[in-house]
Order: C-alpha cells, then sequence, then structure tokens
C-alpha cells in the first residue's frame, strides 16, 4: 500500500479538495481539518509517484493552499512523517503515537488515553517510535494497557486500517466572502474572484467526472447599505457543457460587463458565490492518442457554440434532423449535440424538393399565364406535376396538390393548391 | 533612372518574390465537376442566380468531409432538401444572424472548425468584407456569398452567376476569376 498524505497548515474546505483530488485516486479519506490522505497504488499503472506528487504540487499552488505532501506505506505513517518532514520513522517523537492512534478521526477519548501512554513512555526514557518497538511485545499490555498493544501493532503495520468512506457533496457550490474592509468595487478585482471561483467549481466536476450546463453567480453587497435588495444574480445556460475555465470566462465576462454598463452595482460587494445548477457526464476514458485533434475540435465547436448561443439565443443555433411527417415544412427539427452523428438518407424516393421553404406559404393569383408572388408578376414558361400530399387524418388533415413552376426570371417556385387557393412555399434555388 | 529601378521591382520580380511564378504562393483546391478550377480554399466567392444553392450543395455532395457553417439573417434553408441531395446534416451548423452576421462569421471563421462558410443574402460594406477575406484566408475556409444580383465589391476572388432554364440544367457563367 502506498498512501499520500496532504497535510494543511492553514484552514482549508477538505471536503472540497477532496472532491477535486477524486479524479486520481477513488480511495480518499479526510481528517477532520487538517489532512487528506489518498491511496495510490492500485492506480500505479496510470501514473508514477513522482509524477503524482508533480500534479498534487502544481494543484496546491493552483489552488493557492499551504500544505504539504508525503508519500508512506499506511496513513498514520505518511501523516506523522508529514508533521516532521526529513526524518526517518524509527526516529519520530513518541508524541506522533496520536497520529497512529486516531489517523482519520480526532477522538478525544483515545486522544486522553494515548497521552497517559506517551507521559508513561517517557518517564521510561523512551523518546523516539524506534525505541518504543524495541520494548517485548509481551510486556506492552500489562505496561501500558490495550491501548499500548494495539499502537504497537500499528506502528509495525497500519495497512488494514478501515478507512471511511468519502462521499461528495450533493451541490456544488463555491463561495468567497472578504469582509467590509476587502471588499471589491471593479469589475477586474470581481473577475479574478470569479476566475477562482471557476477555476475550483470545475475542477470539483472534473473530479466527479462532470462537466458544467448552468450556473448561477451570486454577488452580496455590504449589509448596511440602503438598498432595497442586498444581491444580484446572474444564471448562465451554456448550450453544450464545458469543462475549461479558458471556454467559460469569456462568455460570464461579457455578459456581466453588459449588465453592469447597464446598471452600476450600488455598493461594494462583500461575498460572492457560484452555485451550479446542472451538469452533464463528462468522458472519463482514456484520450484518444491516435486523432488528438479530435478533442480540441471539440472543444472548439462547444466554445463556438455557447458564444453564439450566448449572443443570440437557443433557437438561433441549431443542427437539423429529419422527423416523420407528410407536412413538408413539419419534417425536421432542431437539435443540437456535441456528437456529430450521422443522419439517414431518406429511404423513399421523393420527387426533388426546394432548397428553400418560406416560414409561411405564400397566396399567389394566377391570371391568364401569369403568376403573382407578392409584389413580383411572373410569366409561366413551363410546369410539373402534379405531387399530392396528403395526411394526418388523425390531427389535422389536410391534401395540397403540388407542382413545379418554372417563371420567365428562370426561377422555379414550388407551389400547392389547397381547398381551390394557390399557395407559393418554397423555391429552388 | 537607374536608382529608381532599383527601388521600385518589376511586376515580373515582385511575382518571383511572392512565389506566383513557381507555384509556391499557390493555394489549395478542391475540385468540383460543375467548375473546372474549382474552389480555392481561403477565398471569398459569389455565387448569384436562380441556382446557386443547388450548385453549392452539388459542391458539398462532392467534398463529403467539409464541415459547414450556414448562416442566413432568417432560416429560409430546407434542410430535408440537403438530404436528398445526399449531404449529410451532422455536418451542417445553422445560425441564424439577424443583425449581428459580421460578428458572427467571423466568430465561426476564427474558431478554425469550418471548411465552409456560406453566407446567405447577408449584406456587408467593404470593410466587413475585407475582414471576412483575411479571416478565411487564416483559416483556409471557403466562403460562399449567396446573393441576388452581383455585388459592387473587390473582394470576391471569383464571381458566378448559375442559372436554371430547365429542371434539371444548370447554366454556369464565371464572372470573375482572379489569381
Amino acid at each position: 500500500m502506498r498512501v499520500v498524505c496532504i497535510l494543511f497548515r492553514t484552514p482549508t474546505p477538505l471536503q472540497e479538495i477532496g472532491e477535486i483530488l477524486f479524479r486520481l485516486s477513488p480511495q480518499i479519506a479526510i481528517r477532520d481539518k487538517e489532512a487528506i490522505f489518498m491511496e495510490i497504488e492500485q492506480c500505479k499503472k496510470l501514473y508514477s509517484e513522482q509524477s503524482i506528487l508533480l500534479r498534487l504540487t502544481s494543484l496546491i499552488r493552483r489552488l493557492k493552499l499551504d500544505a504539504t505532501v508525503l508519500v508512506s506505506d499506511d496513513p498514520p505513517s505518511a501523516l506523522a512523517l508529514s508533521r516532521f518532514r526529513n526524518r526517518e520513522k524509527s526516529d519520530l517523537p513518541v508524541s506522533t503515537l496520536e497520529d497512529f492512534a486516531c489517523p482519520f478521526k480526532y477522538d478525544e477519548l483515545v486522544i486522553k488515553d494515548c497521552e497517559k501512554v506517551i507521559w508513561a513512555l517517557d518517564r521510561l526514557g523512551i523518546k523516539t517510535l524506534g525505541d518504543f518497538l524495541k520494548i517485548p511485545s509481551q510486556t506492552l499490555a500489562s505496561r501500558f494497557g490495550q491501548l499500548g498493544g494495539l499502537l504497537y501493532r500499528r506502528l509495525q503495520d497500519a495497512k488494514n486500517l478501515p478507512w471511511p468512506k468519502f462521499i461528495p457533496l450533493e451541490k456544488v457550490v463555491e463561495r468567497m466572502d472578504w469582509g467590509h474592509e476587502l471588499s471589491c468595487d471593479t469589475i477586474d478585482s470581481i473577475f479574478f474572484y470569479i476566475k477562482t471561483l471557476l477555476d475550483r467549481v470545475l475542477l470539483r466536476l472534473f473530479g466527479r467526472g462532470e462537466r458544467l450546463l448552468t450556473f448561477q453567480i451570486k454577488f452580496e453587497f455590504e449589509k448596511h447599505s440602503l438598498l432595497k435588495t442586498l444581491e444580484r444574480k446572474w444564471r448562465f445556460e451554456l448550450n453544450l457543457p464545458h469543462g475549461s475555465t479558458k471556454n467559460i470566462l469569456p462568455i460570464v465576462r461579457e455578459r456581466i460587463c453588459f449588465d453592469l454598463n447597464q446598471k452600476p452595482l450600488e455598493a461594494l460587494v462583500n461575498a460572492m458565490e457560484l452555485r451550479v445548477i446542472e451538469t452533464a457526464p463528462s468522458c472519463l476514458a482514456q484520450r484518444d492518442l491516435f486523432h488528438p485533434k479530435r478533442e480540441e475540435e471539440q472543444e472548439a465547436w462547444n466554445n463556438l457554440v455557447t458564444r453564439l448561443t450566448q449572443k443570440l439565443g437557443k433557437e438561433k443555433i441549431f443542427c437539423a434532423k429529419p422527423i416523420e411527417s407528410y407536412l413538408p415544412e413539419r419534417n425536421w427539427t432542431y437539435h443540437m449535440t456535441e456528437k456529430v452523428l450521422a443522419t439517414p438518407k431518406p429511404s423513399i424516393p421523393f420527387p426533388q424538393r426546394p432548397m428553400r421553404l418560406f416560414k409561411k406559404p405564400v397566396q399567389i393569383q394566377f391570371t391568364g399565364e401569369s403568376i403573382t408572388i407578392g409584389p413580383q408578376l411572373s410569366k409561366v414558361i413551363q410546369y410539373w406535376g402534379p405531387e399530392v400530399l396528403s395526411g394526418e387524418s388523425w390531427e389535422k388533415p389536410f391534401e395540397r396538390i403540388y407542382y413545379r413552376v418554372l417563371a420567365d426570371t428562370l426561377e422555379h417556385f414550388w407551389i400547392f393548391q389547397e381547398e381551390g387557393v394557390f399557395y407559393a412555399h418554397g423555391v429552388f434555388d | 533612372m537607374e536608382a529608381l529601378k532599383n527601388v521600385k521591382p518589376t511586376i515580373d520580380e515582385l511575382r518571383l518574390l511572392i512565389g506566383a511564378v513557381d507555384g509556391t504562393f499557390s493555394r489549395e483546391v478542391l475540385a468540383f465537376s460543375l467548375l473546372a478550377h474549382g474552389f480555392t480554399k481561403g477565398s471569398v466567392i459569389e455565387i448569384v442566380g436562380s441556382g446557386k444553392t443547388e450548385f453549392l450543395t452539388q459542391f458539398l455532395a462532392e467534398n463529403k468531409n467539409l464541415r459547414v457553417a450556414w448562416i442566413e439573417p432568417e432560416i429560409t434553408i430546407y434542410p430535408f432538401a440537403f438530404l436528398q441531395r445526399d449531404v449529410d446534416l451532422s455536418r451542417i451548423l445553422f445560425v441564424e444572424a439577424e443583425n449581428d452576421n459580421t460578428w458572427v462569421t467571423l466568430q465561426i471563421l476564427q474558431a478554425q472548425i469550418f471548411q465552409v462558410v456560406a453566407l446567405s443574402y447577408l449584406s456587408f460594406d467593404e470593410r466587413a468584407l475585407r475582414k471576412i477575406q483575411l479571416a478565411a484566408e487564416k483559416s483556409q475556409a471557403i466562403v460562399v456569398l449567396l446573393n441576388k444580383e452581383k455585388m459592387k465589391s473587390w473582394v470576391p476572388s471569383l464571381q458566378v452567376r448559375v442559372e436554371r432554364p430547365t429542371k434539371n440544367d444548370l447554366r454556369i457563367e464565371t464572372l470573375r476569376k482572379r489569381g
């Protein structure tokens, strides 16, 4: 067994960090307010000890945390060794027996008993764990009670300790409070914090194997201002799931800047919250080593679609797919997916359809050999047809007789007759 | 006079400098059965006439690997017609651009994921067209302007009029070809 212990020197939200580390190993345990353990032996085929240490160091730097990382054979040894760096296990002071007594949770009763054992060892002149291990094991129970024997066994081998289960939080929320003195009033300082929040949220989601789809950003203003509402919220609905700050931040910036230009901040911002509302599963498979460009293209596609959607609206950007309907205007639908799936070619050999279809059929007039479509008067040179389309008797029955008409302007119109009235439906452009 | 000759190179010398003579400057061309010289990558092409969309669709059907962005002020294109003409709908992104046509076009070109960008009935001023031309050159995408009538602009390197005198025939006339 190989265990990584990350020991934090400052108060840190360990649950959130644990969620970020979830992508590296599924076996994670948290020691209250102090440390995170991670089993890496089972993942040795995915990454080496050296590479995981580098990853963790870079993550700690990225999240601006104050912590030390150390690898050892079991959780209590890793914890004790990270408290006293550059020492051998046998040189550690006997005070570290507390870590062996309860490595995962600070238990006051056990610690009190352990302190008695440490006091007795001190009286006997035993200063290090190496000295403690030299005591004959048969005498331990009579000298230090049941706990003495337990500590002795854990010092020799703590690999079989049961690990507490790590459960990621149901809701992903990141928050920052600055208090009155450090309040933000400029857009730049606000975006600096939004980037940090977004970074953390995306790392947590990545650890859970998810990507961001919908989220909300909330600004909380100072409490003693005269404002009626002390908060301002923005909801972002991304068309496709995203996993990179680089793609989301420009969208957030554009929208918030636009809104703040319309209605500036009326008070100092004291706190900020980013709440994830909807996520989509992320692909946790290994990278496609043979087609590395595909992933880049997918990211670029998602980014482009999201940017266009934010500016134009959800209905204005779409891919199309055919659906079953007898009405020509209803035989396709909007859809938007990440994966490009080939659409099947229609199996029935229809007569050719026009390239352009009017949003609504336009009523037309026939005067002798002339045809009037809107303000345009043209002479009919030739026509082809008829083609009768009918159906949907269960909902709104229809029967249309279609013709293709060639006008003297060389335009080909697709017209139909329904209940004695002629309509132009499209153009063979 | 001799000094001036040194400062001002001749046209042949300039052609040699940009590689137009030995062919090093030549761009990749996508073949098209209806147009002998095909469509040059990274260029702006204008197609007018009553068979313009059919003509472009034929090109897309022949070049099956191209990803297409289809931009219109209001969508009138009939996606089902693409399927009938053997163009897979999954490789086309439709965009209804309304008033933001220059911004949308530039965003799409800068993404560098589309090999063909069709701008149907969209009006651009000369400055915007120049921007689009530069972005097309950079992304090596073919920008196709589908207009009712020929534009008075020097930006399109190829202008084609396509008429449809009968049901199945297309009459193609090259109005301008540069480069």
